[in-house]
């Protein structure tokens, strides 16, 4: 129950940013697609413990988390295309273990990775498989994104 | 300042798109030929995103364009993993390698085994 009202609510402030005009219309509209999205929706989003949305520790990890990751993000940017324009590739598959229990915890990790240029998941069980564009000996990525993303996911 | 901004948020998408289509072509493989691909996600498409957001500023657009930007970033990663992961799976081979811990065949023999493929 929690989680539908969690859902609504999201949903609504969603629908809120897009459309922007606080007429009584749009309003109503906005609370009729809310609530169907959320009687679709909500039992597929919130597993366990659906509070753990307005838990203010988690937002602040999740946003230095988005630092860390832009940081990455625009460093490996300039590296990809240093290796596009040189030619100089070394390309490997790497094993990465994520030591996260949940399923989001591995999702977060896996699209984090692949978001990353010069860094794709290409297979995911238990570890990560990971193909990389240039190879370093003890330069595992990973380890930076890891111990920040098991606090973000809450374990 | 704005247009500063703007102007420097132009070139930087454009030589991404630019750089990127570049490595489509040199590339040796599939795999790495994603990594270009993702390039152009990240840098070109995303760099201009917030060129609108920038020249818009301080109005709804830049909401609304800083939205679809975060949207952008959770889904385009899905695109270039199923890509990769039907790849791996189809056992097409990633050239010139130089360190693979777990080889193509062994996952084969994994996805053969639980799959029944």
């Amino acid at each position: 129950m929690l989680g539908f009202l969690v859902t609504v609510l999201i949903s609504y402030i969603a629908w809120l940013a897009f459309t922007f005009s606080f007429v009584a219309g749009n309003l109503i509209a906005g609370a009729i697609v809310s609530l169907c999205v959320a009687f679709i929706s909500s039992r597929f989003l919130f597993h366990k413990k659906p509070s753990e949305v307005f838990n203010p520790v988690r937002w602040g990890y999740f946003i230095g988390y988005l630092f860390i990751l832009l940081y990455c993000e625009i460093k490996s940017h300039f590296d990809v295309a240093y290796r596009i324009i040189t030619g100089r590739i070394n390309p490997a598959i790497i094993k990465v273990t994520p030591h996260m229990r949940t399923d989001l915890g591995k999702t977060l990790l896996g699209s984090s990775i692949t978001l990353t240029p010069g860094t794709l998941v290409v297979g995911a069980e238990r570890e990560l498989y990971m193909h990389t564009l240039y190879y370093e000996k003890g330069h595992e990525t990973g380890e930076t994104f890891g111990k920040i993303s098991r606090k973000v996911v809450g374990e | 300042m704005i247009e500063i901004i703007t102007q420097i948020l132009l070139y930087m998408s454009s030589i991404s798109m630019l750089i990127g289509a570049i490595g489509m072509l040199r590339f040796p493989d599939f795999y790495t030929r994603v990594h270009a691909a993702t390039m152009v996600t990240i840098g070109g498409v995303c760099f201009s995103l917030l060129l609108i957001a920038a020249s818009t500023f301080w109005s709804i657009y830049t909401l609304k364009t800083v939205i679809i930007v975060i949207f952008m970033l959770f889904t385009s990663p899905v695109i270039a993993h199923a890509l990769a992961n039907t790849a791996y799976e189809l056992g097409i081979k990633p050239k010139n390698l130089s360190k693979n811990i777990i080889g193509i065949k062994k996952l084969k023999e994994v996805m053969e085994k639980e799959y029944d493929i």
